[in-house]
């Protein structure tokens, strides 16, 4: 009797075990949503155009109160966006409502409210642990159902994320496949979301990347005002393990037990104005700092920077430090100034542009440097990687360069100036991409040189003779502005009405 | 009548039988005033001065001349790159002899030897061909597989000015058709019997030949003693195709000329001619828009190629436009010298002069070092200096200075894997040498009772702190690891030896 009774125990546990599973695979169904776009992104050499439009699929999944969380690279430069659920045949039109590219998140949400009635949203957990179980949920390509594959964490640490090109944070890596398709889908561990899938190393197999949830959490209440703020600068840079070496630590007359950075350079940012180079970061709030830069943050061994990296706007950060063979506190508060072109890829604008005499100038920007694929010259090149030490381009706001040459008898002698840096107007240097716009336009009559490196020689127009032959220019080639000069932000028709 | 008709044939065999030796004596000559020249080389690894590649025989041809009193062999200037040893044997001969270098003029790619034991004295010297000149019909000899020579005939189709892989001296060059393919470096151009060029290049479809009047400059010049070469009027130029910006310039009515984009340091009429003037003419040249100069004999070739006419030390006068006004000026101009430069052309002898400091391999910069790593493939930073900050310079000795790498000791654990990195300045002194660098290695900075040395290198790439009291012991250690002589080693004569 004992024996049966044990049995029929044994059996529903069993039983209970076989709900949960099915119960979990339910939800999933319920909250993970295949996304697919339809986008449109912009062509650098002719900013008044868009390249032809193209399509992909992704992932996102239902973190609660109607949204759904995804990759920004799953729905950039979208003209419509649209999810569907596994096992229903309906596709629902959704809108972006926030969306950070330096941490590669969006949220979206369905245009019809009641989609999401019967929402099922999956709890955000913490970090994982190396070597434990992870499951990657999504619509990878290869089929239209949901997909479930097992892998283990194997690495934390704070790298690149690649969607925005400038930005490093806290990143998880893990050896489940995560294929395109997958962008933007859970990862879940024990019922709970511990990161996003998002990227993955193409020469290398079994080696896919997951935005863990500080970051995640970090976006959600950046966003709880409104607007999105992003992720302060990196501020300090520094070379690893330089206070290891035997003479770096006599010279600064390091302690046996002090451990830490040396500062290199530092980023633009006024908030990081109260450091010298040279100074030895001991600590960042409570975390000592390692002689590799790394602290123990969550179990594991992390860039330092990622502390900063995850602290909001107006929060604030101590740092130890050892000056002068003196070690103080020094209080750092976070600002988050709008990122520069020249140091992140941009999405959702158009890019600053105008022409002259049929010349089409553009700002320099990190996106146009792209889409010159293996073609970048040299010199533009070295202005986005190194203008802030080169005494020639650090005051420039901004720099200016010929995209194209729109072919007309005015600019005969002007086609190899494609990729020409603009140095000056009739000897006056550009230092902006708005004051040369400025000046040129203020020039009704007499002549307009302009000075170039990495061109052939200057050029001359006429301006009377300009304004004649861009007219005509704008009418052979059908372009509808001569010029843009303000960012818009209103390219994207997917964002929501605010 | 049989006798007759026996008489009659015989004649005619004997005639035949004479003949003969008519028709090939002069080839033979000819053949004997040709030498095969065998060049055995080991390149100097760029990247590891103290190594060196293995050593390959590289094959030319060169002709005998009367130099003076004596017999030299002339040839292309290729044959000294990185040459150990270099012999000759005669086309019919395998004896081998030794040649010595005489003289070599990088600029212009021609070279003079010595024979050793006389070996030249019964070999006939080349007469020289008057001229080269357009579809003027030649012979190329060039050695095949049996090392036999053959020939081949062609026309000369253009001329070009062209600078070349060993300097960036603007030469005159022929450009010939020939129907075959295998034709190589330094085979030698004839004109009827006489000598009129060696090839320097090839492309597809055309041979480039330097030119008999470049040999006979290069051997004139040769023989007072003191060597004038090839000179420059150190400027750059161009092109002035656009009406507009002859407006500008007020030089409406003038359509020649070119415009000079800069004046070099080094040129002799740096106080006389200005950045927009208009260059018109250069002694008896008239210069066009583009510029293009009518020669009598060459047709229409680039202005700089009638600098080849000219000696070191010539005086030259030049014809600019100012500004609507004519201005003469007439100056002796320089010997060329494209190593003259911050970053130096090329070193014919593949030295690389280098020193090693605790473990930093310090080096010049040069245009070898840029290309060790392939095309555009070295660092951004060092390829931008060549390209945009590459001065000539009043005296060769200033240098841009790079540690190339660092080799591993436990003493530098926080440098190890650094490399490429361009030194500013040492303990507080600019240095732009490897004097230099001795000099401040040799003047250390005090701090707490030590000497230490400070490496500072550009802003985005820190500085380094480096023990001194120890330096003996790590240059012991590196000396055994690497296996590198110890004479590489900079040891300053205060560090204490060990």
């Amino acid at each position: 009797m004992v024996l049966r009774q044990l049995y029929f125990l044994f059996l529903l546990c069993l039983s209970g075990k076989g709900q949960s599973g099915e119960f979990q695979l339910n939800r999933l169904r319920k909250a993970v949503f295949k996304i697919r776009t339809t986008y449109q992104s912009v062509d650098y050499s002719h900013p008044w155009k868009s390249n032809p439009v193209s399509f992909s699929t992704g992932t996102g999944f239902s973190i609660g109160e109607g949204m759904i969380l995804t990759n920004a690279h799953v729905v950039t430069d979208a003209r419509l966006i649209t999810i569907q659920r596994d096992g229903e045949d309906y596709r629902q039109e959704a809108r972006v409502v926030h969306i950070a590219h330096d941490a590669d998140l969006a949220l979206i949400k369905p245009v019809d409210p009641n989609f999401m009635k019967d929402d099922m949203p999956i709890p955000l957990g913490g970090v994982p642990s190396l070597l434990s179980q992870v499951s990657t949920v999504g619509y990878p390509s290869g089929g239209e159902q949901l997909s479930i594959t097992q892998g283990i964490v194997s690495r934390i640490s704070y790298r690149t994320y690649i969607h925005a090109r400038s930005s490093r944070h806290l990143l998880v890596q893990v050896d489940s496949a995560i294929n395109p398709g997958n962008s933007g889908g859970p990862v879940i561990q024990d019922g709970k979301v511990i990161g996003v899938a998002f990227q993955t190393f193409t020469k290398r197999e079994n080696t896919g990347f997951i935005i863990p949830t500080p970051v995640i959490e970090r976006f959600l209440l950046d966003i709880k005002d409104g607007s999105y703020d992003g992720h302060p600068q990196e501020g300090i840079h520094y070379q690893r393990w330089e206070l290891s070496t035997p003479a770096v630590r006599r010279y600064y007359q390091l302690d046996r037990d002090m451990t830490g950075v040396r500062v290199m350079y530092l980023d633009s940012d006024p908030m990081w104005s109260v450091f010298q180079r040279g100074d030895v970061i001991l600590k960042i709030d409570s975390y000592p700092i390692g002689g590799d830069g790394t602290i123990l943050f969550h179990g594991e061994r992390v860039d330092f920077r990622v502390v900063s990296d995850l602290k909001q706007v107006g929060e604030k950060l101590v740092y130890l430090i050892l000056r002068d063979g003196k070690t103080s506190e020094v209080e750092v508060k976070v600002v988050v100034s709008q990122r520069r072109l020249l140091e992140s890829y941009s999405f959702e604008q158009k890019p600053r542009y105008a022409i002259f005499a049929g010349l089409v100038f553009i700002e320099l920007s990190q996106s146009y440097l792209r889409s010159l694929g293996q073609r970048v010259p040299d010199l533009l090149q070295y202005i986005a990687d190194f203008r802030s030490f080169d005494p020639n381009y650090r005051r420039n706001k901004d720099f200016v360069v010929v995209a194209d040459v729109l072919a007309h008898p005015v600019n005969s002698y002007a086609q190899g100036y494609v990729n020409s840096l603009l140095l000056a107007v009739n000897g006056k240097r550009v230092r902006s991409f708005a004051s040369f716009v400025s000046l040129v336009k203020s020039l009704s009559s007499g002549k307009i040189r302009l000075d170039f490196k990495g061109g052939g020689g200057p050029l001359v127009f006429d301006a009377a003779d300009m304004r004649v032959a861009d007219e005509d220019i704008q009418k052979r080639y059908g372009i509808p502005a001569m010029d843009a000069v303000e960012i818009s932000g209103d390219n994207a028709i997917a964002w929501e009405e605010k | 009548m049989k006798l007759l008709r026996n008489i009659k044939v015989w004649f005619f065999l004997g005639l035949l039988g004479f003949s003969l030796p008519l028709v090939a004596l002069p080839h033979e000559a000819m053949q004997e005033s040709i030498v095969r020249i065998f060049s055995h080389i080991q390149k100097t690894r760029q990247r590891t001065p103290w190594e060196r590649e293995e050593s390959v025989e590289r094959r030319f041809l060169g002709v005998v001349v009367q130099h003076s009193d004596r017999k030299l062999i002339l040839t292309c200037a290729d044959v000294a790159i990185d040459a150990r040893y270099i012999e000759m044997r005669t086309m019919t001969s395998n004896v081998s002899y030794a040649l010595i270098p005489f003289f070599v003029d990088r600029e212009i790619g021609l070279a003079l030897f010595e024979a050793e034991d006389s070996a030249l004295e019964n070999l006939p010297a080349v007469s020289l061909a008057q001229g080269l000149s357009l579809r003027q019909k030649v012979s190329l000899y060039s050695r095949n597989q049996e090392e036999k020579l053959t020939e081949v005939t062609g026309q000369v189709s253009d001329m070009t000015v062209l600078s070349t892989a060993l300097s960036d001296y603007p030469r005159r060059l022929a450009l010939a058709q020939f129907d075959k393919q295998y034709i190589k470096m330094g085979d030698p151009v004839y004109v009827g019997r006489s000598f009129a060029g060696f090839v320097v290049n090839r492309d597809p479809e055309l041979v480039q030949v330097i030119p008999i009047e470049h040999i006979r400059h290069f051997l004139t010049d040769q023989h007072d003693g003191s060597y004038r070469g090839f000179p420059s009027l150190g400027i750059s130029t161009n092109e002035l195709l656009s009406k507009e910006f002859r407006k500008y310039l007020q030089a409406e009515g003038e359509s020649r000329g070119v415009r000079i984009a800069k004046v070099h340091q080094t040129s002799p009429f740096l106080s006389d001619l200005k950045k927009d003037d208009i260059l018109l003419r250069i002694d008896d040249f008239a210069i066009d828009e583009r510029g293009f100069v009518d020669h009598p004999r060459f047709g229409k070739i680039r202005y700089q190629g009638v600098l080849g006419d000219y000696f070191g030390g010539d005086e030259i006068e030049m014809e600019v436009l100012r500004l609507g006004k004519k201005i003469r000026v007439k100056r002796p101009v320089q010997r060329f010298d494209s190593n003259r430069r911050l970053i130096p052309f090329f070193n014919l002898g593949g030295r690389v002069d280098f020193v090693i400091f605790s473990g930093f391999v310090f080096q010049n910069l040069t245009r070898e070092y840029l290309q060790s790593w392939g095309r555009d493939q070295a660092p951004l930073l060092l390829r931008q200096r060549y390209k945009f900050e590459n001065p000539y310079l009043e005296y060769a000795e200033r240098s841009l200075l790079i540690v190339s790498q660092v080799l591993a000791d436990p003493q530098l654990s926080g440098y190890n894997g650094a490399g490429n990195l361009l030194v500013q300045k040492v303990n507080g002194r600019p240095v732009s040498s490897l004097y230099e660098l001795r000099q401040a290695l040799s003047t250390p900075l005090r701090k707490q009772g030590e000497d230490f040395v400070v490496l500072e290198f550009h802003p985005s790439q820190g500085s380094a702190i480096l023990p001194y009291k120890d330096v003996a012991a790590i240059h012991q250690r590196i000396s055994r690891l690497y296996s590198i002589a110890e004479t590489y080693f900079y040891l300053p004569e205060n560090t204490g030896k060990k």
